[in-house]
């Protein structure tokens, strides 16, 4: 084959392939992660408006009555409603002599639309100082670019009369605007863009103008919308509770199932194997009545004795406990240890692993847990994290940047202890996998 | 504790008895609080934001005329929530004193016997009661005893953009009477700006379709439903004829449009995109503060009658409330529902008057003389009905809801979809 | 120690046999009980035979949540287990970097399920991060811009909500396949390049194979996994999606209790759902897992 063709099939080759595959994956997978994040720092205004930008974009904000409220250019708003309304009287009179040509269609929505962003841009980045001669050389790019368009020539006479006057009355509102420009040091106009003043003009000296990229603030904002520091003191509760409980029925359930011998061993044994069998979803009600009987709905109890014993970590203790040696436990009993004993000064210390792989699942089982706890809490205090998120999602619908923060905060412990014990999640999963 | 263990089938073995290891409990809040003079009484309701800061203000007056009593305002966020944490309450045994409920609710509620007979515990307000609307009266009777007493209650309207009428040579005083008049001004309020085949202003968007197909029903002389033997009737001729009517000025005429739920359709006529929506009265005063442009509300059209849903809460005692705390409910009840007060609450609210003599009094007079469109809520209470009230309807009220939606969606013809809602509601009413 | 009585080990096995009782085994027997009620637990308890049951088979809701479950279990399943194998059989042709990408596929895994369809429930908006990216894509190629309403329109919320679990869950059955592909002899396939044996080949005939069971119990849990989702409905479509598309068997169980207060039925539902994952997970076992024990 020719020498091009030999050296693209080396270019793209498999290896490469493999690692844009695996790369593109892992993309995927942390992207929302990350823009998760992004969306915590933007301002409401921001999230709702239409443009998009991975990086929170630099916000305006001036002091109004000791509170902050975020504004816009009062002139770049003017020039973006002038050429917004031109377009419209434009696109209302000609449109239907346009219809059937996509082309001219596109060029003419093009530069509106490229106009407009434009504008933006300028003002968003560009010291007041450049802006005047900017936007005077905006104006006359763009009539520019519609009077070569085409479109003029496809009208009829009074139709490109009508848009060619509509051009230059655009080029003149932009070129006035423009000479409004503030020369630097003077104060400029602001538009206040929410809340109770809405729509009002006020003027700033330039330095007043506060630029703001991060809102921070947004994180104490979602942790006040909502009592979440109540929500993981639950949590934190809950989940400690039921994993030191869980792993000490477990332990002793599995020591006595791996290590004694006692009548109904076996039966029991499989009745516990057979209870995986069960779906959570099956018990859920009859739970709830139980529970109600009892009088311990929207209590600690009601999340926490339930789960007080479980099969999975009995099983997977037990398999440890049966793989060691036996003359551990011979020399225990010539030293007088008693069985309990034996359990907690002996076999316990060095069983740290299993103890640990158990006690990260059922924490984190617990953790994650919504369904249950969504049932048996109706009051704010008893709830857990998860139900708070849940609740909060439903309460805030679209405060967007709240319920990212709010998420990016619930999300981040979990993650910090998945990075600090990987090795043990990894290998308590793959453990189980290979089990089963 | 003890009343309820007749209600769980099967009694549970002493062995949970083991388990009481752990009594930590969270905060409940059945403490009985009859301190001293002042008795409090428990109000949950769901009223937030603006709505909820007039009932707090009102809260607070009468506690400040009536020190004896103090009503508790507790706000559960949404009716969603409300309803769980009422049934959640009666089931733990703390239930509060008062509470806003809708009909459905309170049959379930009457199942365990769970509300106070008003009419025992005032016989002397049956006089009061010929004042309220009839409707409301009877919308509150359950086989002839008074369970409750309405709360705020609503219906909707027909908004309109007076100036989008103009535009399209409409005369803006003169908004659509009948159904034939709507279509209509359906299509002449709708038009493709851009060429691009696609109606850029819309005549009319709806979203709660359940309410509105109702009205349509009960407009074109259908029932929802026999009172005698709660056999559901809105797959009839005169149903499907209804939903025909909304489905065509959808997807055959394309002169209106829909959302499956929210309220983009609020924010669309405020944006001037859409020239007609129904919504409920209530709508007006948040759409006095954002309408840039002149607008009316109307009646809504009529066929062969004229109709309209009434719907909202009441408001309920329960049962398991002592004595005195009855009563102070009741005290509260009363002083929020006289004509003065319940007309201060719908004037700031854009609630219906639930009474007669509201329309005499001075401040709603005014109200009618600065406002003219002020008067076609109360207009419409003259020809209202309301929902049916048994338990299960609001489960029937979703199947209906969905049929709708999938009519609309063209998924399935109006009747048929109809029918499958009415045959889906019978599974559970016999 | 021969004097303590035989017995005393029960006590060990006691604690946690009390819960399990109590609060597995017992509901377990008592929600079949209460199947047999119509209960709202306001008003007393009325029994009513099989007469759930009966309805159960003429509800078109929840025969509809069984289809919704089917597919969603099916959807992920079939993109699920077939990317995240794609993706370990990559990742087990010794990368560099390992760990990193191991890390990254496993990070979805690892965030509260809640919170992170809180996050998904903002990319499917209508002008979220998904459309954002379906339309850079797709204006390479030069399409033309849309905007999918994902969870409000019945056929896209399903798909959505395939793509959510499937991306929550791929960490997981990747680092299962993948410790397995490692554990496989390298030698196998050496011998199978002196037989001049291509990529597919050596796929099909060697890993496949020696994967089965791997496979099987990943199909297994993927199988009871989507049968009890919850979580998803419940966030992205509170109220069960368009036409109630994206309502599955669980989060219809939950609404015919705390919605409707149909706490009987909903026991019914909840052991219709039992038997067939039940029977499901046995002919899984029976027809595939004769397979895997003879391949394995």
């Amino acid at each position: 084959m020719s020498k091009k063709a030999a050296k693209n099939r080396k270019i793209i080759s498999p290896r490469v392939m493999i690692y844009l595959v695996l790369t593109a994956g892992a993309v995927t997978m942390v992207f929302p992660f990350v823009w998760m994040i992004s969306t915590s720092f933007k301002s409401s205004l921001e999230v709702l408006s239409a443009r998009v930008s991975l990086i929170p974009e630099a916000k305006k904000y001036i002091r109004v009555e000791g509170s902050r409220e975020q504004v816009e250019f009062a002139l770049a708003l003017e020039m973006e409603g002038e050429v917004t309304r031109k377009e419209g009287d434009i696109a209302g009179r000609i449109g239907g002599e346009l219809s059937g040509r996509a082309e001219l269609q596109a060029e003419l929505s093009n530069t509106f639309s490229d106009l407009r962003l434009e504008i933006e841009k300028l003002f968003r980045h560009r010291p007041p100082e450049d802006i005047r001669e900017a936007s005077a050389r905006l104006g006359e790019e763009a009539v520019r670019r519609l009077r070569a368009s085409g479109i003029p020539e496809v009208l009829a006479p009074d139709s490109r009369t009508y848009f060619l006057s509509r051009l230059l009355s655009l080029r003149e509102n932009l070129d006035r605007l423009a000479d409004s420009t503030p020369a630097p040091g003077e104060p400029v106009a602001v538009v206040i863009l929410a809340g109770e003043r809405r729509g009002e003009v006020i003027s700033v000296a330039p330095g007043e103008v506060i630029r703001k990229r991060f809102l921070w603030e947004n994180f104490k904002k979602a942790w006040q919308a909502a009592p979440f520091a109540r929500y993981f003191f639950n949590s934190i509760l809950v989940s400690s509770l039921v994993t030191i409980g869980q792993v000490l029925t477990s332990a002793l359930a599995a020591y006595a199932f791996a290590r004694m011998k006692f009548p109904f061993k076996e039966p029991l044994f499989l009745l516990l194997l057979a209870t995986m069998m069960i779906p959570s979803q099956v018990i859920l009600i009859p739970n709830y009545a139980i529970i109600s009987w009892l009088g311990w709905v929207n209590t600690y109890a009601a999340l926490v004795v339930p789960f007080l014993g479980a099969v999975f970590g009995i099983y997977f203790m037990r398999q440890h406990f049966e793989t060691l040696p036996q003359d551990l436990f011979d020399a225990a009993s010539i030293d007088g240890c008693g069985r309990l004993r034996t359990l907690f000064q002996i076999v316990l210390p060095i069983s740290g692993p299993v103890i640990l792989t158990v006690s990260l699942f059922t924490f984190i089982m617990i953790w994650n847990s919504l369904l249950w706890p969504l049932v048996m809490t109706n009051t704010p205090e008893m709830r857990p994290l998860q139900v708070g998120l849940a609740v909060f999602n439903q309460e805030s619908g679209t405060d967007w940047e709240l319920l990212m923060s709010a998420s990016t905060f619930s999300i981040l412990p979990l993650l910090i202890i998945f990075f600090v014990a990987q090795k043990h999640f990894v290998e308590g999963i793959t453990r189980s996998g290979m089990k089963s | 504790m003890k009343q309820f263990s007749r209600h769980y089938p099967g009694k549970l073995v002493a062995l949970v008895s083991l388990l009481l290891i752990l009594p930590i409990s969270g905060c409940s809040e059945g403490t009985d609080e009859e301190t001293g003079e002042t008795i409090t009484v428990r109000f949950w309701h769901a009223m937030g934001g603006p709505l909820g800061e007039v009932l707090n203000e009102l809260i607070d007056e009468f506690n400040d005329s009536h020190p004896e009593i103090f009503v508790k305002s507790e706000s559960m966020g949404s009716y969603e929530a409300l309803k769980q944490k009422i049934l959640a309450s009666i089931v733990a045994g703390n239930q509060p004193d008062l509470a806003q409920a809708y009909e459905a609710w309170i049959s379930t509620l009457l199942g365990g016997d769970a509300l106070v007979d008003l009419g025992e515990l005032d016989p002397g307000f049956a006089g009061e009661l010929k004042d309220f609307f009839p409707v409301l009266v009877e919308n509150s009777l359950y086989g002839g005893r008074l369970m409750s007493l309405p709360f705020n209650k609503s219906v909707p309207v027909l908004y309109y953009n007076k100036d989008l009428f103009r535009r399209a040579g409409l005369d803006p005083e003169r908004p659509p009477r009948t159904w034939k008049e709507f279509s209509d001004y359906c299509r002449a309020l709708t038009r493709d700006l851009t060429g691009d085949g696609k109606p850029n202003q819309w005549g009319f968007k709806f979203t709660d379709h359940a309410t509105y197909f109702e009205c349509l029903l009960v407009q074109n002389g259908g029932e929802i439903y026999d009172p005698a033997d709660g056999e559901m009737l809105f797959a009839s001729e005169e149903g499907t004829e209804a939903l025909r009517y909304l489905v065509d000025l959808v997807r055959k005429d394309r002169i209106a449009d829909f959302y499956l739920s929210g309220y983009q359709h609020q924010v669309d006529f405020a944006a001037g995109e859409t020239a007609m929506i129904v919504a409920s009265c209530v709508s007006r005063t948040f759409m006095q503060r954002q309408l840039k442009f002149d607008w009316g509300i109307a009646p809504l059209p009529a066929r062969k009658r004229r109709a309209s849903l009434v719907y909202g809460t009441n408001i309920v005692i329960f049962a398991r409330s002592s004595k005195r705390r009855r009563e102070a409910a009741w005290e509260f009840i009363k002083w929020f529902t006289n004509p003065e007060n319940s007309t201060r609450w719908a004037l700031r609210t854009g609630y219906v008057p639930i009474r007669r003599s509201s329309l005499d009094l001075e401040m709603m007079r005014e109200e009618f003389a600065g406002r003219p469109d002020s008067r076609v809520p109360v207009e419409e209470m003259e020809w209202a009905f309301f929902e049916p009230r048994m338990a299960r309807w609001l489960q029937i009220r979703e199947y209906l809801g969905d049929a709708i939606k999938a009519a609309l969606l063209g998924k399935s013809p109006p009747g048929e979809a109809l029918k499958k809602a009415v045959r889906q509601g019978e599974l559970w009413l016999r | 120690m021969s004097r303590l009585s035989k017995f005393t080990p029960l006590l060990y096995i006691l604690p946690a046999f009390a819960v399990i009782l109590v609060f597995l085994i017992l509901p377990m027997f008592y929600a079949l009980y209460l199947s047999l009620f119509r209960w709202d637990m306001v008003a007393p308890s009325q029994f009513v035979g099989l007469r759930n049951y009966l309805i159960l088979i003429q509800d078109a809701e929840f025969l509809l949540s069984l289809l919704n479950t089917a597919i969603f279990s099916l959807g992920s399943i079939v993109f699920g287990l077939g990317l995240s194998l794609l993706v370990a059989v990559l990742l087990s042709k010794k990368i560099r970097g390992l760990g990193l990408f191991r890390t990254a596929f496993f990070i979805p895994y690892i965030a509260s399920m809640t919170a992170i369809a809180i996050v998904w429930r903002w990319i499917l908006q209508p002008r979220g991060l998904l459309n954002l990216v379906l339309n850079s894509a797709g204006s390479l190629f030069g399409a033309a811009p849309g905007e999918i309403r994902w969870l409000q329109q019945p056929g896209w919320a399903r798909v959505a909500i395939i793509i959510f679990i499937v991306w929550k869950t791929m960490g997981f059955n990747i680092l299962i396949f993948l410790t397995r592909l490692l554990d496989i002899n390298p030698s196998y396939y050496e011998a199978a390049d002196i037989d001049g044996a291509n990529a597919l080949a050596k796929f099909r005939f060697i890993t496949w194979p020696l994967l089965f069971p791997t496979t099987l119990f990943l199909l297994t849990i993927s199988t009871i996994f989507s049968f009890q989702m919850f979580i998803p409905v419940f966030i992205l479509t509170p109220d069960g999606g368009p036409l109630k598309s994206t309502s599955t068997g669980v989060f219809y169980l939950y609404r015919t209790a705390f919605n409707n207060n149909l706490f009987g039925y909903a026991c019914a539902i909840a052991y219709v759902l039992f038997f067939i994952i039940l029977i499901l997970t046995m002919l899984q076992k029976k027809f595939l897992g004769k397979k895997a024990a003879y391949e394995g």
